[in-house]
């Protein structure tokens, strides 16, 4: 089940020029920019490492078979409704532990945010009681990163609906279209909105040495067996192994990383395989470990020289935690659409993207067409309209009847950043190396429920134009758990309102970077992944250049 | 197959379900740990183990009405018993278990209080069965049939239920690795109306 690692061995009591902590979206990107400059690189990563071709279909869990998910006893978190409620246990922050980090079981639904996510705040005015924020860079200023992301990571798709401004083609085509991207490409079209074919992080065709999709269906919640999705497992760690001067070092949890008298980085303490304590020296440690870990292991890195924790002067580590609203219309229909088969979208419509004032309450969005259940968890009765019958001759009629006749239209919105919405460490709760939990508290601004109610508006309005036989909707409610976990070491220019600068260095440690969903100043409208992805790039392009000129 | 092993039982239970409706494996209940069960679908004529006979009658039935057989084959077919006992056998939890003997006492003596001459559920008329099975709906016994029964009927063979894939059959789900377009009905409308494939 497990794979071998093939890059080098470093001694831990030797030097290296980079530490990077976490091999997922962002991690793997590091890890391979790094190595390929000519930088010596350990990758510590606490998941193990697995072998893409042994990925399968069980729906009740390969990964919680394989250990790898987050849910485990061994690392509990605990979750706090609102800013003065005390805490209690109950995990709310979801992401893989593997070599590749969450990008293994992704949904690759790959949307580059808008120039507006940008400069949001400078728009539409200031947001009192809000962390809203203009971001220190520019759509223009990632564009070319985010194209680095297109054709070195590699997306499907097409240009055309409200798509953001691009400087070179997409380097493959869209997958092909499914029933559900049919019925939303005809319903928006029948409304007036834009819509155009997805972009996802999934080979259409062979790409780079790797097959395209053979439309399994099992994207959201596995890894490729076949290696189409662009993960960093199947992209990044490979290519930076073969540069020879990167270790991947799995099943190693980083702990706390040290610093000297000076202030400055200089070893990551971590748990090995077997649960013995090491450090790594290195000239400079660069942290990719999610909106979720980065912070706690900042917090957990706290000392005399930084008694609230490491880069932590502004007291931002950790706060401005974000995500995204997730709303969902469904529909019935005559004919079968088989949405078991293949990607979860092939259509997408970003018509609402801006908020506009008018609606009176803060928030954009887009909109997507989606089947996301395998026959467990539909079988289990979850995916039938509100008022069916749970169990007997009925039900199983419903049951046969609908599986393969139901679509969920998704709303994807804003999440408007509070400094109350935050990862701290918990004081009692410890994990299996008696590290602090993760205490996690989400309480959103009024305004996210209100654009996730528009939004849903919106969706059951394509449902009614796609011919549904049936209809029904979820009311959303506040979000008490996240997967897109963004915005708690946020960049900015000004030290005393951000945590990294507008090139991922740490404003407090010079040798110090933070590159991953970290770092976002705003929440985008869904589908980070490929703006994290840009970022680490950009980043370690960055980092590159100052290594090189000595400015480390 | 493995030994039951705690930390394995655990996962499912703390795991909340956020994103209700996405990612699977968060939203299954906190029931089984089928992780590292990998027993084989039992014959039909394979000896229980966990389950005497009288509970195996009473548990049948129950599963029976859950998702029953009519013209296309039910719980019973798909061998839920087997997979029931299997599960007690290796991975559930030893307070569900109690859950479930205890559930068949009651449910005997509750019968037997109702239908002096019959005794059983299993023995009572199909519409008795229902009626009773309706005043239970809302016991946490008759919930953890029915995740179990379901589980059973839609779970990936190899756990040892949905004998011959006849929870799959019924959806209309087939677990091959490869498809090509035209994937539906409206897909393949769109390309003969010479919509772009892509
Ligand atoms: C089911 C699911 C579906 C999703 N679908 C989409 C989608 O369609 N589109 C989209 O844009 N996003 C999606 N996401 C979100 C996406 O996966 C994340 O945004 C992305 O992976 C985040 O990248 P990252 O580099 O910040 O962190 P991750 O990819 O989570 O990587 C962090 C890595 O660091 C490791 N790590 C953390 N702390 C330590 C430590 N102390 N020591 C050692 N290692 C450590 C972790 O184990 C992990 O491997 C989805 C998420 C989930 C869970």
């Amino acid at each position: 089940m497990l794979s071998k690692q093939t890059g080098p061995k470093y001694p831990t009591r030797e030097e290296v020029d980079f530490v990077v902590v976490g091999s997922g979206a962002a991690g793997g990107i590091m890890a391979k920019e790094l190595s390929t400059a000519g930088f010596s690189v350990v990758v510590l990563e606490q998941g193990p490492r697995m072998d893409p071709s042994k990925f399968g279909h069980d729906e009740y869990g390969d990964d919680e078979a394989n250990g790898i998910a987050m849910t485990g006893e061994h690392d509990p978190q605990s979750f706090k409704d609102s800013e003065y409620s005390s805490p209690y246990r109950r995990n709310s922050l979801f992401y893989l532990r593997t070599v590749g980090g969450t990008s293994v079981h992704f949904t690759a639904n790959f949307w580059r945010f808008h120039p507006i996510d940008f400069n949001e705040r400078s728009v539409l005015g200031p947001m009192s009681g809000t962390g809203f924020a203009d971001w220190p860079i520019t759509y223009d200023e990632l564009e070319p990163y985010y194209t680095k992301v297109d054709w070195e990571v590699g997306v499907s798709g097409a240009p055309g609906g409200n798509s953001p401004p691009r400087s070179r083609p997409f380097p493959m085509p869209p997958l092909p279209v499914k029933s559900s991207g049919v019925l939303f490409e005809k319903a928006c079209k029948s409304l007036g909105w834009s819509v155009r074919p997805a972009p996802m992080a999934i080979c259409s065709e062979p790409y780079d040495g790797r097959p395209g999709c053979i439309h399994c269906g099992f994207c959201m919640g596995w890894g490729c067996e076949v290696s189409a999705k662009s993960t960093s497992l199947a992209t990044m760690i490979p290519k930076a192994e073969a540069t020879g001067r990167c270790e991947i070092r799995a099943l190693c949890t980083a702990s706390r990383i040290e610093t000297d008298d000076t202030g400055r980085c200089k070893e990551v303490v971590y748990f090995d395989s077997e649960g013995v304590q090491q450090a790594q020296l290195t000239k400079a440690v660069v942290v990719c470990g999610n909106g979720g870990e980065t912070p706690r292991l900042l917090l957990m890195s706290d000392s005399n020289l930084f008694p609230n924790g490491l880069a932590n002067s502004s007291d931002k580590v950790g706060r401005y935690l974000m995500g995204n609203g997730q709303v969902h219309a469904y529909g019935y229909y005559e004919h079968p659409l088989n949405e078991f088969k293949s990607v979860q979208v092939t259509r997408i419509s970003q018509q609402f993207y801006k908020s506009d004032p008018k609606r009176g309450f803060y928030g954009g969005g887009g909109m997507d067409a989606r089947f996301q259940m395998g026959p467990l968890s539909f079988g289990l009765g979850r995916g039938l309209p509100p008022g069916s019958p749970k169990w007997g001759r009925e039900f199983k009629k419903l049951t046969g009847e609908y599986f393969n006749h139901v679509i969920d239209v998704n709303g994807h919105t804003t999440n408007i950043p509070m400094a109350r919405n935050r990862v701290e460490l918990d004081p009692q709760l410890k994990d299996r190396y008696g590290r602090p939990a993760m205490m996690v508290t989400i309480d959103d601004h009024p305004d996210d429920l209100k654009a996730k109610q528009w939004f849903l508006e919106r969706t059951i309005e394509i449902v009614e134009a796609s011919g549904a036989k049936r209809i029904w909707s979820r009311t959303p409610t506040p979000s008490r758990g996240r997967a897109h976990l963004l915005g708690t070491c946020r960049m900015g220019n000004n030290p005393n309102e951000s945590v990294v600068d507008r090139y991922n260095r740490a404003h407090d440690v010079p040798n110090l970077f933070l590159a991953d969903g970290s770092s976002l100043v705003s929440s985008g409208r869904g589908q980070p992944t490929m703006t994290i992805e840009a970022i680490a790039f950009r980043a370690a392009d960055h980092i590159t250049q100052f290594a090189k000129r000595g400015e480390i | 197959m493995q030994p039951k092993d705690p930390s394995r039982r655990a996962f499912f239970r703390s795991s909340g379900s956020i994103l209700s409706g996405t990612w699977l494996a968060y939203q299954l209940p906190a029931i089984l740990a089928l992780s590292e069960l990998a027993c084989k679908a039992q014959l039909e004529s394979a000896p229980l183990k966990a389950l005497n006979n009288v509970e195996a009658f009473e548990l049948e039935a129950i599963a029976a009405q859950i998702f029953p057989s009519d013209e296309t084959p039910g719980a019973r077919e798909a061998g839920i018993i087997h997979f029931i006992d299997q599960a007690i056998l290796n991975v559930m939890e030893k307070s569900d278990e109690e859950l479930l003997r205890q559930g068949v006492v009651d449910l005997q003596t509750s019968v037997g209080d109702m239908y002096p001459t019959v005794g059983r559920f299993s023995a009572l008329s199909n519409e008795r069965q229902i009626e009773y099975l309706r005043s239970i709906e809302n016991t946490s016994f008759f919930n953890l049939m029915r995740t179990l029964t379901l589980t059973g009927m839609f779970v990936h063979p190899k756990y040892g239920g949905n004998r011959d894939k006849i929870g799959w059959k019924h959806l209309g789900f087939d677990d091959k690795h490869t498809w090509q377009p035209p994937f539906g009905y409206y897909d393949e409308q769109y390309l003969k109306e010479g919509g772009d494939a892509k």
